[in-house]
């Protein structure tokens, strides 16, 4: 009995992943990847480019529609990463989500590396990262323990009717922004120096990326509590709704645009 | 003379420019612009002036209006069930067309406002003919097709959500996985992707072009029949066939004015 409640319970908690894992949104992705591709050196976005045959947007949200369809079913998981209780990245649960996809990526490809591989695996995962890396930068993909933090189980209203907190935030870098094209978005929101840059990328020190992330992931309950009515939100609440959507949204750019540069150098 | 002008301008006022959404219309524009001779980009700029993209968006943007009458057909292709033109009252895609490219060849002897008419009604229909929504099959039924569309997991089968979608608007929702492209982003990323095919894809006459999307669109309507559930395999795989259409009807476009700028 007690086997086939466990199943029953590792298969809803697999459900709710599917359920929920709608990343970061068709245009926020988009939008990223554009950012990014703004940034990589010559010989990098060369580079990509002859491994895509398209630019970087275009594959930027493959993942989410590729992603019950076998064989890339095992991409499900790769969205998001789990915190541990301490605010760091638990990389006991790594290997298969996001932030452990980007690492072993870095692993395999960088200094070079990546010339050593077939191209087909290059192009496969420099698709990884174009979603993977972005997206676990959505304050709702990070995997807050049930344990540590209970009071983030919680819907927010529009209109007074029920809607998923995960999925208003996955939209949110478009949140108000209807017609916006990526070029319009990078034009008004990166606004980021060049020390600023060097602080994000942090040369690319992903115990550092993932901290913040988990710190700033936070944000997101403390701006849209339980029950927040999204349709009234003030002024004041929409600002910090885009302030935290365009901020993790650049971290997101900068960051991708390192990884490709650093493997692509 | 006059009065093909009015049926034509009244139909795009009624219908608008939009075969898939405006920014992949513009996509197609963009990418034929790439591809003037230069004697046609003088041509083109002559009657639509240099920012030639936006001519996609004004025609959308007469369409909100709904000022006038209109020829229901003009944005249709329609095909006997030997995938033969079929001649329809009201000209459709092809007939126009084919009007609108005479007035072209002849534009010293029309007024500069029925050139760009004709100009705009080309750029128009040269993406509409690519549009499998637009193609019209005697004896199958096209305008009120649905089909179930499986969602997430629907190729794994553990959880089946199943959509209707119709059929015009599944090919002319097109883009929701790239909403944020600007036309200038469609044209590099198209070129990117069938640059090496622009002179295959430019291959051949009109005639011909219609008849390759009757073809294709012909084997759709044969698998894809009402309440077909389509997997999310096939959904994603009909988008890659959507954008091989859009770089068709761009490299067309592109060929199109230049052989008429001759």
């Amino acid at each position: 009995m007690k086997s086939k409640i466990s199943i029953l319970v590792i298969a809803f908690i697999a459900f709710l992943g599917v359920q929920s894992a709608k990343a970061w949104g068709g245009f926020g992705h988009g939008a990223i990847a554009y950012v990014a591709e703004q940034h990589l050196t010559p010989q990098a976005k060369s580079e990509v480019r002859r491994y895509l045959n398209h630019t970087l947007p275009f594959y930027a949200s493959w993942m989410d529609h590729w992603r019950a369809v076998p064989p890339f079913h095992p991409t499900n998981s790769w969205h998001g990463f789990s915190a541990a209780a301490d605010g760091t990245v638990d990389w006991s649960k790594g290997d298969g989500k996001a932030m452990g996809q980007v690492k072993m990526i870095l692993e395999t490809m960088g200094n070079g590396k990546y010339k050593n591989l077939p191209d087909s695996l290059v192009r496969h995962n420099i698709l990884i990262l174009v979603h993977a890396l972005p997206d676990m930068h959505c304050p709702v993909h990070v995997g807050y323990s049930k344990k540590d933090y209970p009071e983030y189980r919680y819907s927010l209203r529009r209109n007074g009717k029920t809607y998923k907190t995960h999925g208003f935030w996955d939209g949110s870098p478009g949140f108000q922004r209807r017609g916006w094209t990526y070029e319009k978005y990078s034009s008004i929101v990166d606004n980021i120096t060049p020390k600023q840059a060097k602080k994000i990328v942090k040369k690319g020190n992903l115990e550092y990326w993932g901290k913040d992330i988990i710190k700033q992931g936070h944000r997101a309950y403390a701006i849209t509590p339980a029950n927040t009515d999204i349709a009234k939100l003030t002024a004041d609440e929409k600002a910090n709704v885009l302030a935290l959507a365009d901020e993790m949204s650049m971290k997101a750019a900068y960051r991708l645009a390192y990884v490709l540069n650093e493997i692509f150098k | 003379m006059k009065k093909i002008f009015l049926v034509v301008a009244f139909a795009l006022v009624a219908f608008g420019a939009s075969a898939w959404n405006v920014t992949q219309d513009e996509g197609v524009v963009v990418l034929a612009t790439k591809n003037l001779t230069p004697e046609a980009k003088s041509m083109v700029e002559k009657y639509l002036g240099t920012s030639y993209a936006d001519d996609v968006q004004y025609l959308t943007n007469l369409e909100k209006k709904k000022a006038a009458k209109h020829s229901k057909e003009i944005h249709y292709l329609h095909l006997d069930s030997s995938l033969q033109p079929m001649k329809v009252e009201g000209d459709d895609a092809l007939a126009s067309l084919e009007k609108m490219m005479e007035v072209v060849r002849t534009r010293n002897s029309h007024s500069k406002a029925e050139v760009v008419t004709a100009l705009r009604t080309i750029i128009n229909l040269m993406c509409d003919i690519h549009n499998f929504s637009y193609v019209r099959i005697e004896g199958v039924p096209h305008s009120q097709q649905e089909f179930t569309f499986q969602s997430y997991g629907g190729d794994v089968g553990k959880r089946k959500t199943t959509n209707k979608v119709w059929w015009s608007r599944f090919w002319n929702a097109y883009g929701g996985w790239h909403v944020g492209f600007s036309g200038n982003l469609w044209a590099e990323d198209l070129e990117l992707c069938h640059g090496k095919q622009r002179e295959e894809f430019a291959a051949g006459s009109l005639q011909e072009w219609v008849s390759q999307t009757a073809v294709q669109a012909s084997k759709l309507y044969e698998r894809i029949k009402p309440e077909y559930a389509m997997t999310r395999r096939e959904r994603n795989e009909l988008e890659y066939l959507n954008y091989e259409m859009i770089a068709r009807a761009g490299y067309r476009l592109g060929k199109l004015f230049n052989e008429l700028a001759k």
